[in-house]
Parts: structure tokens; sequence; C-alpha cells
């Protein structure tokens, strides 16, 4: 192939590049004396987030389909979809974050240009079609975030959530590597496509099961799935809220979507099984080690870790894998709005002297502040699965699958352990309505910006739980 | 817009909180004028279905069907037929009172407040004129939401601890029902090709005899918890005496009998064969609950409390109503959850008057009230001989029928098996009618008569003020009514009732 033709294929990455620029632009704005230069900062990130969003609509609406760079990396209306949620989900972050950067004296151009590559490396992560670049879309994507959530340097919590995510990050990185490395070695071959193949049908008692489990282990760090979530809890607390409200939300979606991606011929029991399991673990980890938690970020990583649960849950049925497909999309836009809305009230009440992040933090607000209450108690009970929240729709399509591949077992223990998940989100209710407010809080000037981030989240699982009919044929079309 | 009459009561109160929502906190007036004009025009609209129901078709009338979801067979159906019918009217009928007694006793969150109960408003109308499972099951569960806010935020000392419990405890046998549910819409698809949800779909349905047991033992818990029948109850004095007096009329008067509701049109007809399984054991439940219920009250130093046990008693009485089968004992059950509604409704509110004035709901600290409150005692002495069962009042009608039914019902079991037990039910559940009346006359004795206890301020406190008069006057009205002349009520269900009979039978 000609240097002339795979520059022709560039052009086909637009979205990308514009990211690039973004984050680049973004550094040398800094370097410049402007009084308003983190404004400007901010508004070029979100137009060349809304950019390549408008560019991806198109391509996803003309049906693309591209394998490009010696058939290393793919476009399909699929992973277009991936990377538009993406998109979505740092918008809203930078929208929540400038005010609240400049609150905890973090460099914005710093923060935004990594949060721009990171959803740079999330874009190369979703289209990768060979290993090798997927693993750099991985590490593309992991090293901002690592930074970022220790970012705040002077805070004690921060460098010890950002040390046990990068070691540990590290550690899952090299495991997948090695896994890649024996996948390597049984199907001479590092394309995906390879690997699905094989995965069809594996050969037995080769490396390449070996591979296959090195490789859902460091999956399964990502997903922050049982046993591999340790670094969860830590991570998320001691990241500035913003970057918990984007790494919970936007690791999930490149993780699952990639999942779905790489292991999408799954066929045997014996894997199925095993991944039945480890979602359900997930789900009672996560909604047993909630309840005792004081820390709101805290309790939304463990609860992270179950919504991973099931969203896994959903994978389970090979048979009918397109239904089982959009279950987990449903599920996935779905989390990505009920989580945002739920940290970005964390977000909005986060002022100079108070540091919003504990149930105690949280007292009387729903009183004081009843809209605040009010997307609060939507994103509590949508987190829940509680109708006539989308969360249920979500958790009943996932479910419905699992039922469908023959998992009742394993569905009926995971909804008795939505009961205890429902318990610590009807505490941070409880807190916000039923108590007396310990001071009076002081907002200087309305965070407007987070105001309509969480107004968009709102809306939007509003629209969900009304029309969510447009939505399934919207992610068909993207199938 | 005629045909699609039932659509919009059920959703005219969700409008009806969004409105509300909007009113600024100052204007409190406003706030509770609206509430109370909306609830009465949302009663209206049911009353239009009430009395435009024809009574001779035994199939669901007012049918009304909008694609939601058509990937999933997921439609919005509502339909009602005579059992919903009664239970739609009723549910429609106390928002009004439970409105105006709000009036005096709801201080702040006043918004929140009038919010919430409409909302709960559109879940209970929902749950009970939709004929799909999947939408039975979002407004079944929609129901928790407004109900653990109302007990938590406006209840009284431990009402955080009553407001966890009821929506955990409620959630768990919803969660078991939801795992029934998935099951059942799979199993659909399994055998008939096609994704629905809707009730007459569902009955059609095939299946082994030990799946029946495991999906009916399902949906039992999840609508055991609800009734709630024993020992599944220990909620129900918690959230009772905890919720403020509307959140007690609209849990008593009409949550419990959405666990009944659940009984009639899905726990017992789809799965007939795990309920035939089951039945001896149920039959025992509901028992124990009329009798253990009626002998807890005696010990009962709270009288919220007391009502509440007094509600697992008379609950017993419908749950053994629907399990026994027959005609005359399933009319008794419908008519008695209105009853219960009317009776027991109008208790806590006649508590939630007298508390308003001396703030303790304890019995002893009460006495001699006649003396003070003639015109509040000759109210509680008719609501209380209504929930004992006394002819010409509502209580009887249901009661009487029940017990008939269920003496009928050992009758026809006794020519298969000649054994004096059959018979004894019926005479545990006839026994529940003294003990009722026992606690029930021991409680107006104690409360109303006798030597006037040595409070303040007796002098000041008023008897029933003309908003008070205003709510309890239909509920007299209709504890006569259905008392003199049931047919009325009777007349609009018993072809449904008919039909679910036979469809059991079949």
């Amino acid at each position: 192939m000609k240097f002339s033709e795979l520059m022709a294929q560039l052009k086909f990455l637009t979205p990308e590049l514009v990211l690039c620029g973004c984050g680049i632009v973004v550094l040398f704005v800094e370097l410049t004396k402007w009084r308003a230069k983190n404004l400007v900062n901010a508004a070029v990130c979100i137009w060349s987030f809304a950019a390549a969003l408008v560019i991806l609509w198109v391509q996803a609406h003309h049906q693309m389909h591209q394998v490009l760079f010696y058939d290393t990396y793919l476009l399909d209306p699929f992973v277009l979809s991936g990377k538009f949620l993406i998109l979505v989900a740092g918008i809203l972050t930078v929208l929540a974050s400038t005010r609240y950067v400049e609150i905890h004296e973090v460099s914005l151009a710093e923060y935004l240009s990594f949060l721009t590559f990171s959803i740079l490396g999330m874009f190369v992560f979703l289209s990768a079609d060979d290993f090798l670049i997927l693993f750099l879309g991985l590490e593309l994507l992991s090293f901002p975030t690592y930074i970022l959530t220790g970012i705040k340097v002077k805070n004690e919590r921060s460098c010890e959530g950002a040390f046990k995510y990068l070691v540990m990050g590290a550690f899952s990185s090299a495991i997948l590597l090695f896994g890649i490395g024996l996948i390597y070695g049984a199907t001479q071959s590092t394309k995906l496509a390879a690997f699905t193949q094989a995965f069809a049908a594996p050969p037995q008692g080769s490396i390449f099961l070996l591979g296959v489990a090195l490789l859902l282990t460091g999956f399964g760090f990502k997903l922050s799935l049982v046993p591999f979530h340790a670094w969860t809890p830590d991570a998320y607390e001691g990241a500035p809220t913003t970057i918990t409200a984007f790494m919970s939300v936007t690791m999930k979606v490149a993780g699952f979507f990639v999942f779905i991606r790489v292991f999408s011929t799954l066929n045997t029991p014996v894997l199925a099984d095993t991944i039945a399991v480890i979602a359900l673990l997930s789900i009672i980890v996560g909604n047993f080690y909630g309840l005792v938690q004081e820390n709101v970020k805290r309790l939304l990583a463990y609860s992270a870790i179950a919504h991973g649960g099931y969203i896994m849950l959903g994978f389970l049925d090979t048979a009918h894998r397109d239904e089982a497909t959009y279950g987990m999309m449903f599920y996935l836009v779905n989390y990505l709005f009920m989580n945002m809305a739920a940290l970005l009230v964390l977000v909005y009440l986060t002022t100079k002297d108070k540091y919003t992040e504990t149930l105690s933090d949280l007292r009387g607000i729903g009183q004081k502040r009843p809209l605040l209450g009010l997307v609060m108690i939507v994103a509590m009970f949508s987190l829940a699965g509680l109708p006539p929240t989308p969360g249920f729709l979500a958790k009943f399509y996932v479910l419905k699958s699992a039922v469908q591949a023959g998992y009742i077992v394993t569905v009926v223990l995971a909804l008795v352990s939505t009961i205890l998940s429902l318990y610590y989100y009807a505490k941070i209710l409880i807190v916000m309505y039923m108590e007396e407010e310990a001071a009076a809080a002081v907002v200087e000037k309305r965070p407007y910006a987070v105001a309509i981030a969480m107004a968009v989240a709102i809306a939007a699982l509003f629209y969900l739980a009304i029309f969510p009919e447009q939505i399934f044929s919207m992610l068909l079309a993207a199938n | 817009m005629r045909e699609s009459l039932l659509t919009i009561t059920i959703f005219a109160p969700l409008a009806v909180a969004i409105l509300l929502a909007l009113i600024p906190r100052e204007r409190r007036k406003l706030m509770e004028w609206g509430s109370l004009v909306f609830a009465i025009v949302i009663f209206a609209m049911a009353l239009c279905l009430f009395c435009g129901f024809d009574p001779q078709k035994r199939e669901f009338q007012f049918i009304d069907t909008f694609s939601w979801i058509p990937r999933l067979g997921i439609s919005f159906a509502v339909g009602l037929d005579g059992i919903s019918l009664l239970l739609f009217t009723l549910t429609a009928f106390l928002m009004p009172i439970v409105v105006l007694a709000s009036w005096t006793q709801i201080h702040k969150l006043i918004n929140e407040y009038y919010a919430m109960l409409f909302v709960m408003e559109t879940a209970m109308l929902g749950t009970f004129a939709t004929t799909n499972l999947f939408i039975f099951f979002i407004f079944w569960e929609m129901m928790l939401i407004p109900m653990f806010f109302l007990i938590g935020v406006w209840g009284s000392e431990n009402r955080v601890y009553a407001a966890v419990k009821f929506i955990l405890y409620t959630a768990i046998g919803s969660l078991m029902m939801l795992a029934a549910i998935l099951y059942l819409y799979v199993e659909h698809h399994h055998q008939f090709g096609t994704w629905s949800a809707a009730f007459g779909d569902l009955y059609r349905l095939e299946l082994p005899g030990r799946t029946q047991l495991y999906l009916f033992l399902a949906f039992a818990l999840a609508f055991a918890i609800k009734v709630p029948m024993f020992p599944f109850h220990t909620w129900l004095p918690d959230a009772h005496v905890q919720a403020p007096t509307a959140g007690s009329v609209i849990l008593a008067g009409v949550l419990l009998k959405m666990g009944t509701y659940g009984f009639i049109r899905l726990a017992m007809p789809l799965f007939p064969a795990g309920l035939q399984m089951c039945l001896p054991y149920l039959i025992a439940l509901s028992v124990i609950a009329i009798v253990y219920g009626a002998l807890v009250c005696y010990i009962q130093a709270d009288m919220k409390k007391l009502i509440a046990y007094s509600s697992i008693s008379h609950m017993g009485y419908v749950m053994l109503g629907l399990l026994v089968l027959n005609q005359q004992s399933v009319e008794g059950a419908v008519i008695q959850m209105v009853n219960h509604g009317i009776s027991t409704g109008g208790l806590f509110l006649l508590v939630g008057a007298i508390y308003q004035r001396y703030h303790t709901r304890e019995i002893i600290a009460y006495g001699g009230m006649a003396k003070v409150l003639p015109k509040y005692s000759a109210i509680f002495l008719i609501v209380t001989l209504s929930s004992i069962g006394l002819p010409l009042t509502n209580g009887f009608i249901g009661e009487f029928l029940i017990l008939l039914g269920t003496f009928r019902y050992g009758y026809d079991l006794y020519a298969s098996s000649p054994c004096i037990f059959v018979y004894v039910p019926a005479v545990l559940a006839a026994s529940g009618m003294i003990l009722s009346a026992l606690y029930m006359l021991w409680l107006v004795e104690r409360v109303l008569f006798g030597e006037l206890k040595d409070h303040q301020h007796h002098h000041d406190v008023k008897d029933l003020s003309v908003a008070e008069v205003l709510y309890f006057t239909p509920i007299v009205v209709l504890i006569f009514w259905i008392g003199v002349y049931p047919m009325y009520f009777l007349n609009k269900a018993s072809a449904s009732i008919a039909a679910f009979i036979s469809m059991m039978q079949g």
C-alpha cells in the first residue's frame, strides 16, 4: 500500500484528528498570557468534542464500514456509536470541570488535554482490529487517567488512589500483553479476526485458552469486575469527582464495546459459565461492600462494580447475540446518564470550603434545594433499577438475555443482591431528605455549566424512560 | 377522547403532580386548594368510568392500548373489569379525603408532599387498570418511591426505620416476582414465538407443575408481603404507625388491596397447579392472620398499631375468601377489600384527628372523649361498628359472604374427604368476628367512654371542624350504602368474578 493511499485513509479518521488537534491547541493556549485562557480552553474542548460528535453522527448515518491501515483499524456503526457515547460523556465532564478545577487549583489546560488524549485512546481502543493497536489504545487511554486520578497532587487520598490504580493498571496491562503474546503464538496472527475465528472453536489444551484467560484478566481490570476490582474504590474516591464521573462511565463503555467485539464468538459453555460467575460475583461484591460506605464516591465505585456485573450478565446470551448486544448497549447508555447525574450533584455542591463527598456532606440538601434533590432521586432509583426509571428497563433487558440463555439461578441471586443496593441508594436519599442540614452551605455563584450538564443527563434519562423504542431503533441500526 | 378516558384518569394525577411542583412554596393555600380540586376532578373521572361500566359483560372494558416497545412486545394496555373497577374507584375516592385530611397535618415541604401523593395515585390507579404484566410491574414498583418518602419525611419519630423497612421488605418480594416475570416472558417467547406480556397471552401458557410451583411461590411472596399475610406482616405495624395520617390511609386503604388484587389477577390464574399445591398452607396462613391479628390487638398500647393489626386480621378474611374460590366468597372478598379501605381508612383518619388535638396515640392517655368530642365519638362508633361487621354496615356484607363461602367450601370438601377438620377454617374465621368485636369495642370503651383523663386543655379542644365533617361524611355514607344496598356494587363485579372462577376451575 502506498504512502499516499495511507494518507488518503486519514480522512476517515477526522474525529480522532480533531481530538488530537484539540489536545495540542489547549496546551498552546496555556502558554499564552490571556486572562480568559481557561474559558477559551474549555470552549475549544467543547466545540471540538461537538464537532467530532457531528462527524461521527454523519459517518454512522451513512452506515460507514471501513477497515483501514492494513486491516488494523475498524470503523463501523457499532464502534462509531461507542465513540459517540464517550464523546457525550466527555462533553458533560468538561462542562462540569471548569469551575471545579479552578477550586482545586489544578491547571485546567493540563486537565483538559489529558482528558482529550484519554478519549483519543478510547477511540483507538474501540476501533482496533488488531491486538497491538488494541494494546496501544488501551495504554493511551489509561495513562492520562492515571495522571488525572492523582492530579490533586497535594491530596493524600488522591495520590493513594492514583498509585494503586497505576500499579494495578500496569500489572494488568502487562498480563494483557502476555495474553496477546500467547494468542499470537496459538493463532500466528495478531488480528482480531483470527482470534474470533479461533475462539469460536478453541483448540483444547493449548496455550490459546491460557491466552484467553489472561485477556479476560486484562479486561476484567478495566471493567472493574471481581476479582480485579480492588483498585476501583480507592481510585474513584481519590480522583477529582469530575474524573470519577468520566472514568466510571467511559471506561465501561469502551471496555464493554471492545469486549463484545473481541469475544463475540463465545460458544463454549464452560467459558460462558466462567463469565457468569464473574458477573454474579461482581454484583454480589459490589452490592455488599457498598452497604458500609460513608463516602459517596466510594459507594458509587462499588455500585459501578455491581453494574459491570449486570451488564456482563447480558453478554451470556450467545444464541441471540444481536439482542444481547443492544441490551448491553442500552444499559450502558442508561448507566452513562445516571451515574453522571449522581456525581454531578456532588460536583455542583463542591465549593472552596466544602468538598462534598461523604454522606454527612449531603445532609438536608434535598430539603433546601428541591431541584438538586430531584436529580438525585431520579439518579438513585435509576441506579437501583426501580420502575419507572429507565434503569429498570435496562436491567430488565439484560436479565431477560440471561434468562433466555438459561441462567435462571444466577438471575435470581442477582436480584436478591439488588435489594442490598437499594438500601445504600436509599441511604443517600434518606440523608438528603430526612435529616437536618448540619450547617448552611453557601454557594457563591451558581455553577451554571454543571447545572446544564445535569439537566442534559436528567432529560436524557426521562427520554430513555418514555421513548425507549427510539433508542432501541438507533442501537439496532448501529449493530 | 372518550375512548382514552381510562388512560387520562391514570396519568392525570402525574400531570397534577408536575403542575403542583411548579407552584412556589409560599402559596400554601393555592397548593392545598389546587390539590383538593384536582383530586375531586380525578374522582369525578373515575366515577364516569364507574357509571359507564356495563355489568353484564365479562371481559375488560374501556380498553386502551398504546404500543410502547413493540420490539419487546410491551404495550401500555389498560382495561377495567368488575374487580379492578371497584378498586380503581376506591382509590380515586380516597384521594380527595386524604388531601383534605392533610391540610392541617402537613407543615413542611408541602410541594413535595402533594406531588408525592399524586404520583402515588397514578401508580395505584395504573396497577389496578393495566392488563400487561410488564406495565403492572412498573406501576407496582412505582408506588414504592412515593411511599418511602411519605413515611420517611413526613412521618413520626421512628420514620426512617419504618420507611427503610417498608421499601426493602416490599422490594425483595417484588424482585422475586421480577425473576418470575422474566421467566414467564421468555417462556412465552419459547412457546408462542412472539414477545408479549399481556395477561391474556400469559394465561394461555402451558407450564409443568414443578415450574408452576416455583413461579407461584415467587409471585405469592411479593403479594403475600403486600397483603400482608402472616408471617410477612412485620413491616406493616411500623409503616402504619410511623406514616402520616394520609400515608396510613392510603397504605391501608389501597396498597394492601394491591396484594390481594395481585393474587386474583396474576398469582392464581397464571399458576393454578401451583396454587393447588400450596392451598392448604395458604388457607392456614390466612386463618392464622385472622386470629393472630385479632389477638395481638388486645395488648397494643398505641392506637395506630392496634388498627394496623386489625388490618392484618381483616386482610386475612379477604385472602381466605379468595383462596376458597367460590362465587360467594370471592364476591365477599372483593367487597371486603372495598369495605376495609373505607372503614380502616376511616379509623386512621379518626386517629389522625384526635392526634391533631392531643398529640399522643397512647390509649391510656385517653378516656371519656365522648364528653368532649361528641360528634367525633359518634363517627368513631359508626366506623368501629363497620370494622366489626355489624349488620347494616358494609363490614357485615363482606364478612358474611366470606364466611358463607368458607363454610360452603368445607361442605363441598366434606363430600370427598369426610373429616370434620374441613370446617376448621370456617369456624376459626367466624371466631375472628367475635374477637374483632371484642378488641374494637374495648378500644371504644377505653377511649370514648369512662372517666375524662387529666389533660390540661380539654376546654380548648374543638369538636369536628367543617373540613373534618366534610371528609368523614362520604365514609359514613358509603358505610351505610354498601351495608344496606350492596347489590349496586356487587352487581358491577359479579360477572367478572364468575369469569374468574370459571377460569380457575377450567
